[in-house]
C-alpha cells in the first residue's frame, strides 16, 4: 500500500489524523514512563548502596535532558522543511515543538540542580553541562519570544525558523566555548557520560523512561498543533464543518 | 559591485556624522557601565584586576546590543531598505557595507576608549594591549551577529529588548575567549595565541556567513 | 514502606525531583486542553453570530 505523505501536509487532512494518534501516544507515554520508573526503583535496589540512592533522579533527569536536545533538532528540522517547501504545517509543527522543548529543558535543569545538591553538595555549579542547558533554555526562549512578537503569521513563521537555523549553526561553537574556556589546556573536566559504565538495569530503566518521554512529547506536540491549526484556519470552511462545532 | 559597497559605506558614515550624539551615547553607556562595577563590588586593587576582563566584555556586549537598534531601523522606516533590496547590487554586499559602517561608529570607539578601562581597573600595560587587540577582533563579530537579530526584529514594537534577548546568548563564545585572553595575559608564562586565533576564526566565519543570513532576514521582514 | 520513601536519606530530593517533573508534565497538557476549549468556544460564538447576521439579512 502506498501512502501519500503529501496528503497529510495539508492541515485539513492532518487535523483528524493527529486527533486519532493523540490517545495512542498518551497510552504509550504513561505505560512506558510507569514501566521505566518501576524498573528503576525496584529492579536496581541491590546495585545501589545507601549512599547512591540518589541515582534514582537520573531516570527523569537524563530522559528530559535528551528530549530537550532532540526536540531542538526536531524543531530546526521542521523549520528547515518549512523554509524549503513553504508548507504551513511544518512551521506550525516547529512552533508547537518549541514549547515542549522548553518544558523539557526546565525539567532537566531543575532535576539537574537537585542531582547536584545530592552528589556535589551544591544546587548550582557552572559545570559545562548545566551551563549548556541554561543556554539552550535561553535559545528556546528567544525563539518563542520572537515568534510571539511578530503579529503577521507568515513573517513570524519564517523569521523564527531563520533564528532557529542560526542558533543551530552556533550551537557547536557555544558548546565548545562552554566546555573549553581555556584553549591552552583543553581537557574536559566534567564527568564524562559514558553509557558503558552505567549498570545495565539502570540503563534499561533510563532508556524506557526516555522512550516514554518521546511519546509524551509526540502527544503534547500534536495536541498543540491541533489547537494552532484551529486558531489559524478558523475562517476556512473545513474547520466550520468539523464535528466539534456542529453538535 | 565594490563601488556600490563603498558608496553605501560612505553614505552611512555621512548620515551618522550628521547626528554625532548617537555615537557618543553608546560610548558613554560603555564608560558608565564600566565605572559602576567598582562602586558596586569593591575598589580593592586585586579584585578589580580579576573582574576587569569580564566587566569590559559584558559592557561591550551590552553597548553593542544597544546600538543595534539603529542599524537598519531608519532605512526601514523611510523605505530605503526596500529600495536597496530591489537594486541589482546583491543584498549581502549592501548588508556587509552597513555592518562595517556600524562597527566603525559603535565598535571602534569602544576599542579606542578601552585603555581608560585599563586605568580604572589598574591593569598592567601588557594586558591593556591585549584588551585592545581582542576587542578589535571581537566587536566586529558582535556587530555582525547582532545584525541578523536586528534584521529579524525590524519594525517591531519593543524590538530593542527583544534583540538583546535573541542575541546575547549567541555572544557567549566571544565573551568567553575575549575575557579569557585578557585574564591569561595577566598570568606569567601563558600564551594568548590560542585565544587570538579562535577570535580571528570567529571573525572570518562571521564575515562569510552573517551577511547572507542578514540579507535573508531582511527579505523575510519586508516582504 | 517507610524505608522506600526514605531512600537512604535522599527521599526528599528524589521525590521533589519526581514531583517537579510530574507537575510540569501534568500542567502542560492541562493548559493545552484549556487553550483548545477556549479556541473552540470562540469559533462557535463567531459561527453563531454569523448565522444570526445572515438570518437578519434574510428578514
Amino acid at each position: 500500500m502506498k501512502i501519500n505523505w503529501f496528503k497529510y501536509s495539508a492541515p485539513m487532512n492532518f487535523y483528524p489524523l493527529a486527533g486519532k494518534l493523540i490517545p495512542l501516544f498518551w497510552i504509550l507515554a504513561i505505560a512506558l514512563i510507569a514501566l521505566g520508573l518501576y524498573w528503576g526503583f525496584f529492579k536496581t535496589a541491590d546495585v545501589l548502596s545507601d549512599q547512591k540512592q540518589y541515582y534514582r533522579i537520573i531516570y527523569v533527569h537524563v530522559a528530559s535532558a535528551w528530549m530537550a536536545m532532540w526536540l531542538y533538532a526536531v524543531m530546526v528540522a521542521w523549520a528547515m522543511v518549512g523554509l524549503v517547501f513553504n508548507t504551513r504545517l511544518s512551521f506550525m509543527m516547529a512552533s508547537a515543538t518549541a514549547i515542549t522543548g522548553t518544558v523539557m529543558t526546565v525539567i532537566a535543569l531543575a532535576t539537574g540542580a537537585i542531582w547536584g545538591k545530592t552528589s556535589w553538595g551544591t544546587w548550582w555549579d557552572w559545570d559545562p553541562k548545566l551551563t549548556s542547558f541554561l543556554i539552550l533554555l535561553f535559545v528556546y526562549i528567544g525563539y518563542i519570544a520572537l515568534q510571539s512578537a511578530i503579529d503577521d503569521v507568515r513573517r513570524s513563521d519564517k523569521a523564527s525558523a531563520l533564528l532557529a537555523l542560526v542558533g543551530l549553526a552556533l550551537v557547536p561553537i557555544i558548546y565548545y566555548a562552554v566546555n573549553c574556556p581555556d584553549p591552552n589546556e583543553c581537557a574536559s573536566l566534567h564527568q564524562e557520560s559514558s553509557l558503558e559504565r552505567v549498570e545495565s538495569n539502570i540503563l534499561i530503566a533510563m532508556l524506557i523512561t526516555t522512550l516514554g518521554f518521546w511519546m509524551y512529547s509526540f502527544a503534547t506536540i500534536l495536541m498543540r498543533v491541533r489547537t494552532i491549526i484551529l486558531e489559524r484556519e478558523r475562517n476556512t470552511s473545513w474547520v466550520s464543518k468539523l464535528k466539534e462545532f456542529n453538535n | 559591485m565594490f563601488s556600490a559597497f563603498l558608496l553605501i559605506l560612505k553614505r552611512d558614515l555621512l548620515l551618522a556624522m550628521r547626528r554625532r550624539s548617537e555615537i557618543f551615547t553608546v560610548l558613554f553607556f560603555f564608560i558608565v557601565v564600566i565605572s559602576l562595577f567598582p562602586l558596586g563590588i569593591s575598589t580593592e586593587d586585586q579584585l578589580l584586576k580579576q573582574i576587569a576582563p569580564g566587566v569590559v566584555w559584558v559592557a561591550a556586549l551590552l553597548a553593542s546590543t544597544l546600538a543595534l537598534d539603529r542599524l537598519f531601523s531608519d532605512d526601514y522606516e523611510d523605505g530605503t531598505l526596500e529600495q536597496m533590496t530591489l537594486t541589482p547590487v546583491s543584498l549581502p554586499i549592501v548588508v556587509l557595507a552597513k555592518m562595517i559602517a556600524h562597527w566603525l561608529l559603535t565598535g571602534l570607539p569602544l576599542v579606542l576608549i578601552s585603555p581608560l578601562v585599563g586605568l580604572f581597573y589598574h591593569l598592567p600595560f601588557e594586558s591593556i594591549k591585549v584588551m585592545m587587540l581582542v576587542l578589535l577582533l571581537g566587536t566586529p563579530v558582535l556587530s555582525m551577529l547582532g545584525a541578523i537579530a536586528a534584521a529579524l526584529t525590524l519594525g517591531l514594537r519593543g524590538g530593542g529588548v527583544l534583540v538583546s534577548l535573541l542575541v546575547l546568548p549567541l555572544y557567549i563564545p566571544v565573551l568567553v575567549y575575549g575575557a579569557g585572553a585578557i585574564s591569561t595575559s595577566m598570568v606569567e608564562g601563558l600564551s594568548i595565541q590560542p585565544y587570538v586565533l579562535l577570535l580571528s576564526a570567529f571573525m572570518l566565519l562571521a564575515i562569510i556567513f552573517s551577511p547572507w543570513a542578514t540579507a535573508a532576514a531582511i527579505k523575510i521582514s519586508i516582504e | 514502606m517507610n524505608e522506600f520513601f526514605h531512600m537512604g536519606g535522599f527521599g526528599a530530593y528524589i521525590w521533589s525531583a519526581m514531583g517537579i517533573a510530574a507537575l510540569l508534565m501534568v500542567l502542560e497538557p492541562v493548559t493545552l486542553v484549556f487553550r483548545r476549549r477556549s479556541v473552540i468556544a470562540q469559533i462557535k460564538r463567531n459561527k453563531r453570530l454569523e448565522e444570526r447576521r445572515l438570518n437578519n439579512e434574510k428578514n
